[in-house]
């Protein structure tokens, strides 16, 4: 059985953040990741809670980022893309996977 | 002693003009304050406590004012002194946040909400924006405290 390095570990909010940037594609920097945690995962937020995971992952090599344009809403300030790397894909398939491995058999009253 | 100053005004109005001055001798003899000196005082204690009322009311005005002058921008652009409060953010992404939070500010909030409550959001936001890397610089700091007291330093 193949064993997960401690590094390797993902907390429940690095997996919802790496799974609203992979929902995004190409649009996600910031205010919309936290948006689409806030509309899917029906969970609140705040930058500072978002940036310091984007930050923690990019620095695992899970996520790479790239500068993009600067608008006039934003203040003249550039937005900052996000994507998942290959590595951060193995990784998060096998914390998925291991949820998925830990809930086989587990009766839930009202989940499926 | 000190005389009620109501019950001394109403007992010397019954007095006449040669009573009034037996009487507050008498009072001096007993080193006991005369009924003048205690209407004076009465009034220069309520004059006191009236001004104080005054000051009070004015710094509470002046507070609600300033902060009301910190939330509220002159124009549609986002509060300038929450930009202090995000220097906090280190240099790596502050840009990028700001310019997130000014983004949902001008094109969700502000629209919606009116200046006011946007710039009280934006206030909010910036302390929720704060919290996590001040705890994570916490945990830096009080993590190498910890490591120095257990290598005996």
């Amino acid at each position: 059985m193949e064993m997960i390095l401690y590094m390797d570990y993902l907390g429940e909010f690095e997996q919802i953040v790496m799974l609203a940037i992979l929902r995004l594609g190409e649009t996600a920097y910031g205010m919309t990741i936290r948006k689409e945690i806030q509309d899917v995962a029906k969970r609140v937020a705040s930058l500072g809670a978002v940036y310091t995971t984007l930050e923690r992952l990019e620095d695992k090599g899970f996520l790479t980022s790239a500068v993009g344009e600067v608008t006039e809403e934003r203040g003249g300030r550039a937005k900052k893309y996000f994507r998942v790397t290959g590595l951060g894909q193995a990784v998060l398939k096998k914390a998925l996977n291991t949820t998925l491995a830990m809930r086989a058999g587990v009766v839930l009253e009202g989940v499926r | 002693m000190k005389w009620n100053s109501e019950f001394a005004l109403q007992f010397r109005q019954k007095l006449t003009a040669v009573g009034r001055a037996v009487f507050e001798r008498l009072l001096k003899e007993q080193g006991i304050m005369s009924i003048d000196q205690a209407k004076i005082e009465a009034e220069e204690i309520t004059k006191a406590k009236a001004q104080a009322e005054e000051r009070q009311k004015f710094a509470v005005f002046v507070i609600v004012l300033l902060v009301v002058l910190a939330i509220v921008s002159k124009d549609a652009s986002p509060p300038r002194p929450a930009r202090f409060a995000l220097l906090l953010i280190p240099k790596r992404n502050r840009e990028h946040l700001i310019g997130d939070l000014d983004e949902e500010y001008r094109t969700v909030v502000l629209p919606e909400y009116g200046r006011f409550w946007a710039g009280f959001w934006y206030w909010g936001q910036t302390f929720w924006a704060i919290g996590p890397y001040l705890w994570k610089g916490l945990k830096r700091v009080v993590g190498w405290a910890a490591v120095i007291k257990l290598i005996g330093g």
